[in-house]
C-alpha cells in the first residue's frame, strides 16, 4: 500500500527576496556564476586533498576559508596563523550572505537593530567530521581540542548569526541535499508569521574528504565531470559553495523602499517513504511536494516558465526526475546546472533557487552545462542552448538522501 | 548587557496540542521511568548509569525484525519513541497528514565514527557505505518515515543545545500552514565513548578557563559564582553524557490535548537572557510555577538551581526552578526531555511551566507548557473530548494499556502478523 499523501497547504502571500548572493566553483559572486553558466563552463578540478580516487570535484576558486575582501572585519574567521576558529563552510556562507545583504541595501550594522533571523541548510557543515582529531584519538593519543572547538563554533546558522549580529531565531536544517531549499521554505514562514523582519536564508557546504570518501563508497561519483541527463552520464561530481537570499517582510521593505528581486511564492516538501538512498522511480514524493508548492502559490503548471532540475547526473536521480517531467510537465523547459557548480549538497537547493530567480528575471535559460546528447531511455531532455522562457513562475526542485523532496516556486520580482 | 526578552517574544498564535508522548533512554522506555530518574542517585559512566545503552528491544513489539535489520542505535531510539508517541495519541502510523521533525544536537554520532573507523582502518576503497549513509543527519527521521509509511514533510534540525526550540518552530510552521494535521516532533542524541571523553575534557578546560577556545563556546572561559561554583555546574558538569529520544505527537486540535498544550515558544540569540537575576523569569513567565532549565546559563544569570531529588516532590509548592538533567544526563536535546517530564505528569499540581534552554552559543530557547489537567478545567475544554482527561487524571488509569490486546497499536499488530 502506498503511503498517504500529505495535505495541500492553504494559499499564502508571496515573500519578497530583496537580496541574493552565490559563491561556488563557477565564481565568487552571483554575477560570476551566471556568466559562467552562460558560457557553459565546466568548472571541475582535481580534489584538493589526498585521495585514492580520481573523481573530479568543483571547488570554489579561493585558497583560504572564503574570498571576502573585507576579511579584517571578521578576524575570527580568518585567524592566522594557526587553526581557524570557523570552518570553510561558515566562510562560504558568510561570503554569500554578505553579497545578499549588500544587494538588499542592508548595511551589516543595521542587522542587530532588526528582528533578523538566520536559516541555513547544510550537510557537511553539521557533521562530526573532525578527522585529524579522530585519527589521533584512535591511535590512543590525547589530541588538542582545536578541531572540536572549531566544530562547536561553526554550526552554520549559529555562526552566521553571530558573525552578522542577527539577534533573532537561528536554524540549521540538515535535510541532506534538499537542505538549502528547505531552509528557504521554512524561513518564508518566519516572515509570513511576523516572527522576523528579515531572514538570511540559504545553504552552505564545503568539500570534505570524508563526504568524498562516503559518496565514493556508495559508487556515486563520476570519473568525468558530471553530465546531468546526458546519455553518457556516469554519476555525480561533488562541489562546494553557498547561496543566500534576504527574505524581507512588507513592512520592512516598504520602510526602506526596497524592491523585490524575486518572490517565494510557494514551498512544498514531502518524503518518498520508499528507500533511504534512492529516489522513488516515478518521483512520488516530488509530485507531492510540487502539489504543495502550487497550492501555496495558488498556481498551476500553466504558470511555470521553466524548471531548475536537481539533475545530479546519477542514473537513479535523473530517471526519477525524467519520470516526473514526462507525466506532469512534458512541454516545460528545464535546466540542470550542476555541470557548472558540481553537487554542493546542502547548498544546492539555495544556489539553484537563486539561479532560477535570476533566469526568470532575464527571461532566458543558458545551456545546461555538460549536457550534449539526450538519453534515448528518457522522455525529456534539459535545454541544450540558450532558450527564451516566459511565464510568471520558476520551479526549483531538490531531491535528497532519505527520500526528501522539496520544491520552491519563485515569482518574478520588481527589479 | 541585553534586556530581558518580553513575554511577547515567546507568543504562539495558536496553542499546540500534545496528543501523545513517547520516550526512550538510559532511564527506560516510558515517561514514568524518566520521572523516576529525578529522585534517583547519579551513577557514573563507569558504573553504567545514565550512559547505559538504551534498551530498544521493545521495538520488536511494533515492527517485524526484517524491518529493523541494519537499523542503527540512534534511529532505533528515535523510532521507538516515535511509535510510543503515536500509540499514546491513539494515532495510526500511516494516518494521512503526518509530518516528522527531529531535533538533534550532534546527529547520529556512532555511525559517523564507524565510518571514520572504516576509513582509517581499511582506506577509502573499503570504507563502509552503510555507515556513511547512516551518518547523514536526516537518515533517522527518514527511516521513521520509511518504516512507518509516513509520506509527509520530514525535517531534521541540528544545532546542538538550541535544536529543540528551533525544531519546534518548524513543526509549528507546518501545522499553521495546514501542510500537516499532526507532527511527530522529537529529539534524539546518542552516547559514544568519544563524545563522553571530549565532554569531560571540555568541562575541565572550561573550569580552567582555557584561553585557546573559540569565542562563544562553553570552554572559552567560565566565570564562577560567588560561592565559587562553576556555572557549568548548572546542568552539565559531573553528569555523564546521556542518550535517548523523546517524541511528541502534536496538532492544533485543542480537543486532543490529552497530554497538555505548548502555549508559548521562541528562540532568541545574542544572549537575550544575560540580564536575568534570581526570580526575574517571573516577569517573563508570570503564570509558570515551575521553570525547568537546561544548557549553560548566561554568565550573569542567577538561578536557584536544585537537583531533581530536592525539588520533584515539592514542585507544587510555590515557584521553583529546577535542572532535571539527573533524570536523563548531559544531553544537548535536554529541553525535549524537560518537556517530556511535564507532559508525562512528573510534576502533579503544576498547571503551567516553562522549559528554558541556554545554549553555549548564546541562544535562549523557551517552550511554555500548560498541563492537560489545567486545560480540562478551562470552560472552553470539552469534558467529552477524546482523551480529555490528562495523564495524571484518575480516568486515564482505567484506559487499556499497551500490553492489553485491545490497546494494541496498528504497527504492533503488523509485527505480530509478520
Amino acid at each position: 500500500m502506498s503511503p498517504a499523501l500529505p495535505v495541500p497547504p492553504a494559499p499564502v502571500s508571496p515573500v519578497a527576496v530583496t537580496g541574493m548572493g552565490v559563491v561556488s566553483a563557477a565564481g565568487i559572486t552571483l554575477a560570476e556564476n551566471l556568466a559562467s553558466l552562460e558560457r557553459g563552463r565546466v568548472n571541475a578540478a582535481a580534489p584538493p586533498f589526498p585521495t585514492a580516487h580520481s573523481f573530479p570535484v568543483f571547488r570554489c576558486p579561493v585558497q583560504g576559508l572564503c574570498p571576502l575582501e573585507d576579511a579584517a572585519a571578521f578576524p575570527g574567521v580568518f585567524r592566522a596563523p594557526g587553526p581557524s576558529a570557523y570552518t570553510r563552510t561558515v566562510g562560504l556562507a558568510l561570503t554569500a550572505a554578505r553579497e545578499a545583504l549588500h544587494g538588499a541595501g542592508i548595511a551589516p550594522e543595521e542587522l542587530p537593530g532588526l528582528r533578523a533571523g538566520v536559516v541555513v541548510g547544510t550537510s557537511v557543515g553539521a557533521s562530526l567530521n573532525f578527522l585529524d582529531f579522530y585519527k589521533a584519538h584512535a591511535a590512543g593519543q590525547n589530541p588538542p581540542l582545536d578541531e572540536i572547538g572549531q566544530y562547536l563554533a561553526s554550526n552554520p546558522a549559529l555562526a552566521l548569526a553571530r558573525l552578522l549580529g542577527c539577534r533573532g531565531p537561528a536554524q540549521t536544517v540538515t535535510n541532506a541535499c534538499s537542505s538549502g531549499a528547505d531552509a528557504i521554505g521554512l524561513a518564508a514562514f518566519w516572515i509570513r508569521s511576523g516572527l522576523c523582519d528579515v531572514v538570511m536564508a540559504g545553504g552552505a557546504d564545503e568539500l570534505s574528504p570524508i563526504s568524498y570518501a562516503g559518496f565514493s563508497s556508495l559508487r556515486l561519483p563520476s570519473p568525468e565531470p558530471c553530465r546531468p541527463f546526458d546519455a553518457a552520464r556516469s554519476g555525480l561530481s561533488l562541489g562546494e559553495g553557498a547561496g543566500f537570499i534576504v527574505l524581507e517582510g512588507e513592512t520592512s521593505r516598504n520602510r526602506r523602499a526596497a524592491p523585490a528581486r524575486a518572490f517565494i511564492a510557494g514551498y512544498g516538501t514531502a518524503t518518498d517513504a520508499y528507500h533511504l538512498t534512492a529516489p522513488h522511480p516515478e518521483g512520488r514524493g516530488l509530485a507531492a511536494s510540487a502539489a504543495q508548492a502550487f497550492a501555496q502559490a495558488g498556481a498551476g503548471w500553466g504558470d511555470v516558465a521553466f524548471i531548475n532540475a536537481h539533475g545530479t547526473g546519477t542514473t537513479a536521480n535523473d530517471a526519477a526526475e525524467d519520470a516526473f517531467f514526462r507525466t506532469r510537465c512534458p512541454k516545460t523547459p528545464f535546466i540542470a546546472t550542476k555541470g557548472s557548480t558540481g553537487h554542493t549538497l546542502g547548498a544546492a537547493g539555495a544556489i539553484e533557487a537563486i539561479f532560477a530567480a535570476s533566469h526568470l528575471h532575464t527571461g532566458a535559460l543558458p545551456p545546461s552545462p555538460g549536457f550534449c546528447s539526450p538519453d534515448p531511455a528518457m522522455g525529456v531532455a534539459p535545454v541544450k542552448e540558450a532558450t527564451p522562457v516566459s511565464g510568471r513562475l520558476a520551479l526549483s526542485q531538490s531531491l535528497a538522501f532519505g527520500g526528501n523532496n522539496s520544491v520552491l516556486l519563485l515569482a518574478k520580482g520588481e527589479a | 548587557m541585553s534586556a530581558l526578552p518580553p513575554l511577547a517574544a515567546f507568543a504562539l498564535p495558536r496553542p499546540v496540542a500534545v496528543e501523545g508522548l513517547g520516550c526512550a533512554g538510559s532511564f527506560g522506555t516510558d515517561p514514568a521511568s524518566l520521572a523516576a530518574g529525578l529522585a534517583s542517585p547519579l551513577v557514573s559512566v563507569e558504573e553504567g548509569g545514565l550512559a547505559a545503552k538504551t534498551d530498544t528491544s521493545s521495538l520488536n513489539n511494533f515492527l517485524p525484525a526484517r524491518t529493523l535489520r541494519q537499523t542503527d542505535h540512534f534511529t532505533r531510539m528515535a523510532l521507538l519513541a516515535a511509535l510510543r508517541a503515536l500509540q499514546d495519541a491513539g494515532v495510526s502510523p500511516d494516518a494521512p497528514g503526518t509530518g516528522i521533525v527531529l531535533a538533534s544536537g550532534y546527529g547520529p554520532a556512532a555511525p559517523t565514527f564507524q565510518f571514520l573507523d572504516s576509513l582509517i582502518e581499511h582506506g577509502e576503497a573499503m570504507a563502509s557505505p552503510l555507515a556513511f549513509s547512516h551518518s547523514v543527519h536526516n537518515i533517522p527521521a527518514a527511516s521513521i518515515a520509511l518504516k512507518l509509511g509516513i509520506a509527509g514533510p520530514c525535517a531534521t534540525i541540528c544545532q546542538m543545545e538550541s535544536s529543540v526550540a528551533s525544531a519546534f518552530t518548524a513543526a509549528f510552521s507546518w501545522l499553521a500552514e495546514g501542510r500537516v494535521e499532526r507532527v511527530l516532533f522529537g529529539a534524539a542524541d546518542e552516547h559514544t565513548p568519544l563524545l563522553a571523553r571530549v565532554s569531560r575534557r571540555l568541562a575541565a578546560a572550561g573550569t580552567d578557563g582555557d584561553p585557546s577556545g573559540p569565542p562563544g563556546t562553553a570552554h572559552s572561559g567560565v566565570e564562577k559564582s560567588a560561592a565559587g561554583q562553576s556555572w557549568n555546574d548548572f546542568a552539565r558538569r559531573h553528569l555523564p553524557i546521556g542518550e535517548g529520544a523523546a517524541f511528541f505527537c502534536l496538532s492544533l486540535d485543542a480537543q486532543r490535548a490529552r497530554r497538555g498544550r505548548i502555549n508559548g515558544a521562541g528562540l532568541l540569540g545574542q544572549n537575550p537572557g544575560q540580564n536575568w537575576r534570581s526570580g526575574a523569569y517571573a516577569a517573563v513567565f508570570p503564570s509558570c510555577r515551575l521553570i525547568l532549565v537546561s544548557g549553560v546559563p548566561p554568565k550573569h544569570a542567577e538561578f536557584p538551581t536544585r537537583t531533581g531529588a530536592e525539588c520533584a516532590p515539592q514542585a507544587g509548592a510555590g515557584r521553583k526552578t529546577l535542572c532535571a538533567a539527573r533524570a536523563y544526563g548531559n544531553i544537548p536535546v535536554a529541553q525535549a526531555f524537560d518537556l517530556a517530564l511535564l507532559a508525562g505528569g512528573a510534576f502533579p499540581g503544576i498547571d503551567e511551566a516553562a522549559c528554558l534552554n541556554f545554549s553555549p552559543q548564546g541562544y535562549l530557547g523557551a517552550l511554555r507548557f500548560c498541563a492537560a489537567s489545567a486545560e480540562s478545567a478551562r470552560p472552553d475544554a470539552r469534558d467529552d473530548a477524546p482523551g480529555a482527561a490528562g495523564p495524571s487524571a484518575p480516568a486515564r488509569k482505567e484506559q487499556p494499556r499497551a500490553s492489553e490486546p485491545s490497546a494494541r497499536h496498528p504497527a504492533e499488530s503488523r509485527a505480530q502478523r509478520a
